[in-house]
């Protein structure tokens, strides 16, 4: 790893490397940070906005209630502070969504790859490619409608906190063969 | 697949699917209970129908138009109706989720791929797997199935289990396999018969010829050391308060009790846990690494390889300090996280209460480490930030993130370990050697980013001790993790050692599975 002064910030929105689909498929360069998929904005709108329904059919019932008459006498103070916050915090998580999504990336170097994540909480995850255990490409309905895959690394460690939610299903094979045989040459005995 | 040869995959798909009689052995409560249901309730409507006593059974009046065809309906064949429908569900989602549970092992890699809605593909490389165990639960072996696990060093968590396959097949599965991938896998001694708890054995099992006493704690101190314990305090101040209310107030004796129980049994297990572990405590030295061997109500017997030991973390609680008395935690590879085992919490404690001559003891004679490391750890607990300290530590901006513990947090390198401290009234000192280290995590908050900090994460195993580095100055933690990670490589002619190096593993021919 060399010392990047930028390890802790996410991509800007004009960084190519927000771009993986325009690249193709060559591979990445090692050293450079590469963001998950730009789809991936659009899938965890969609999946907030199912909570977000959910929990305001969860918190807003009283509210219909006293429009259509049986809850007339509730005063709104008690009724719509519940779903006023529902809408407040997924409509900050939904607007700050693309910019998370940007600060998911994640970059191979020569012996260790590394994981970022978060706007607030930042963090970073390394891992050099020995301690790999092994890696985990999962999918769910939502995510395999736009071509996604989520990859997730493994090592000895259940602190190792590496997901990548929303890379495309190529990319995540490509990852795993390639994650795996590097941690084959340089294979760390525990 | 008795054929003699390993069933190797023809190429990428080439997919094997478990034996069909599988999801019977891992859904028989679903049948059981279905099945049970539906024997309850068709014997009680014969006996209704018979006797003519079917007082519950609704009257056809009080039932809309379309539930009344049912209820017309003898009770027995509406409920062998449920149970059939029932039985065919479980069978269905049964046959659903063992036609998409698939496996391949190819010559370097064994993969399972199961789910259609929510897909896993999960692969793991042969030379990676530290135990091949076969296990067989009572319904299983019933069947004749058995459980072919591939167990990796994760989270006490089994990489890849192949459920189930017919005994015979996995036997000689297993066998292949370890024939094939050599010495590199290992296997439990006890693993093809009941699981055996390998680490707490019995106190008279094994030859104690080899075994030579490091040290002990007595009776007095083990004693001492829980009455100056936080748990024990807070236990004896819930219990004072409960009395002295209850004394004055005696009506309330109801609430009290309804109040204090749900504080006082957790404090009281903690501290009879902690005293359980000290009572007794001896440590001798064996071939095999540490034998503990402790216990008030069960006599335990434990064996620490101590060339497997990850993580280790020193300890001073607050009222220890006037005596120097420390509690020493490790991580050891191969315990994994068991919960329901009692004495699941006391496993990862190597000294319940030494004082510094034994921290000593422990580390020069019982683990080999360096001599000088001692004297380091001992610094690490009592130590604060000052000129000329080995330790590092935080810069004074970090007063605004961590006012009361900014002058403790700090670390030290060793040629071989990373040792990091932390705590202002419970001290802590973490050491982990390099070579140990399996990822490195960095990390800001809001409040960490104005002040240019970062907080550095050393990943260990699964375990009590989860070294960190706190309010490291940001430049100084990118540096710092470079660093480390290049302390971290293994040097590229090294070859195992055991002798000079007692944190490697003890040697090629005894895997990690071999101890379990």
């Amino acid at each position: 790893m060399t010392e990047h002064p930028d390890l802790m910030e996410p991509l800007r929105a004009e960084d190519p490397a927000t771009r993986p689909e325009a690249g193709g498929a060559n591979g990445a360069e090692p050293g450079r940070w590469r963001g998950v998929s730009r789809r991936y904005v659009t899938v965890s709108l969609i999946s907030l906005g199912i909570w977000a329904v959910i929990l305001l059919a969860a918190m807003g019932w009283p509210v219909l209630l006293k429009v259509i008459g049986p809850f007339e006498g509730t005063s709104w103070w008690w009724l719509l502070p519940w779903p006023a916050t529902v809408v407040v915090v997924f409509g900050a998580l939904m607007a700050t969504t693309p910019r998370r999504v940007r600060a998911r990336c994640y970059r191979e170097d020569a012996e260790e790859f590394l994981v970022r994540k978060g706007l607030w909480f930042r963090n970073l995850v390394v891992i050099p490619y020995g301690r790999m255990q092994y890696v985990d490409v999962t999918s769910g309905p939502l995510l395999r409608a736009f071509g996604l895959a989520a990859i997730t690394m493994h090592t000895a460690s259940p602190q190792t906190d590496a997901t990548l939610p929303g890379i495309s299903a190529e990319e995540a094979g490509r990852l795993r063969e390639h994650l795996t045989e590097r941690g084959e040459d340089r294979l760390i005995e525990l | 697949m008795s054929t003699g040869q390993v069933p190797w995959a023809q190429g990428t798909d080439d997919w094997r699917r478990m034996h069909p009689l599988s999801p019977l052995a891992r859904g028989w409560i679903a049948f059981v209970v279905v099945i049970g249901a539906w024997l309850n309730t068709v014997f009680n409507g014969f006996l209704e129908d018979l006797t003519g006593t079917a007082e519950n059974s609704p009257s056809p009046e009080d039932v809309p138009q379309v539930t009344e065809f049912f209820v017309t309906l003898p009770a027995w064949l509406l409920y062998t109706g449920f149970g059939l429908a029932g039985a065919l569900l479980a069978a269905a989602g049964g046959a659903y989720v063992w036609w998409f549970t698939r496996y391949q092992i190819t010559p370097t890699h064994v993969r399972l791929r199961s789910g259609l809605v929510f897909r896993q593909d999960r692969q793991t490389r042969l030379d990676r797997v530290q135990a091949l165990d076969i296990q067989r639960p009572l319904v299983p072996r019933l069947l004749g199935l058995a459980e072919l696990r591939f167990e990796v060093a994760d989270a006490g968590e089994t990489s890849v289990a192949l459920r189930y396959l017919k005994h015979d097949d996995a036997r000689d599965l297993r066998r292949q396999l370890l024939g094939a991938t050599g010495p590199q896998v290992g296997s439990s001694p006890a693993a093809d018969s009941e699981p055996v708890d390998g680490l707490v054995e019995a106190a008279e099992q094994g030859d104690r010829t080899d075994e030579v006493e490091i040290l002990s704690v007595p009776i007095g101190r083990a004693l001492a050391a829980r009455v100056l314990s936080i748990p024990f305090i807070l236990l004896v101040l819930v219990l004072a308060v409960a009395g002295l209310v209850s004394l004055f107030n005696p009506h309330a004796i109801g609430g009290i009790l309804a109040g204090a129980v749900p504080a006082v049994l957790p404090l009281a297990g903690s501290v009879l846990q902690a005293l359980e572990v000290s009572w007794g405590f001896r440590m001798y030295r064996t071939p095999d690494g540490l034998r503990l061997r402790y216990g008030l109500l069960n006599k335990t017997s434990q064996t620490v390889p101590s060339g497997r030991v990850q993580a280790m973390a020193v300890h001073r609680a607050p009222l220890w300090r006037p005596f120097s008395w420390s509690l020493v935690k490790v991580n050891v590879a191969g315990y994994g996280t068991e919960t329901g085992n009692e004495s699941a919490g006391n496993r990862s404690v190597l000294l319940p209460v030494g004082t510094d001559a034994q921290l000593d003891l422990l580390f020069r004679e019982g683990l080999d480490l360096p001599a000088d490391l001692t004297a380091l750890v001992i610094e690490g607990l009592v130590g604060a930030a000052k000129d000329g300290s080995p330790f590092s530590s935080a810069p004074h901006r970090a007063v605004w993130a961590s006012p009361v513990v900014r002058r403790r947090h700090g670390y030290a390198v060793t040629p071989r370990a990373l040792l990091s401290r932390t705590g202002r009234l419970h001290r802590t000192c973490h050491v982990v050697p390099h070579d140990k280290v399996q990822s490195i995590g960095l990390g800001r908050g809001p409040v960490l980013w104005r002040l240019n900090l970062a907080t550095v994460s050393l990943h260990s195993i699964s375990g009590a001790v989860q070294p960190t580095i706190e309010c490291m100055d940001f430049a100084e933690a990118q540096q710092f993790i470079s660093d480390q990670l290049r302390r971290g490589r293994p040097t590229p002619s090294a070859i195992p050692q055991p002798t000079s190096s007692p944190t490697r593993p003890t040697s090629p021919t005894r895997p990690a599975g071999a101890h379990r």
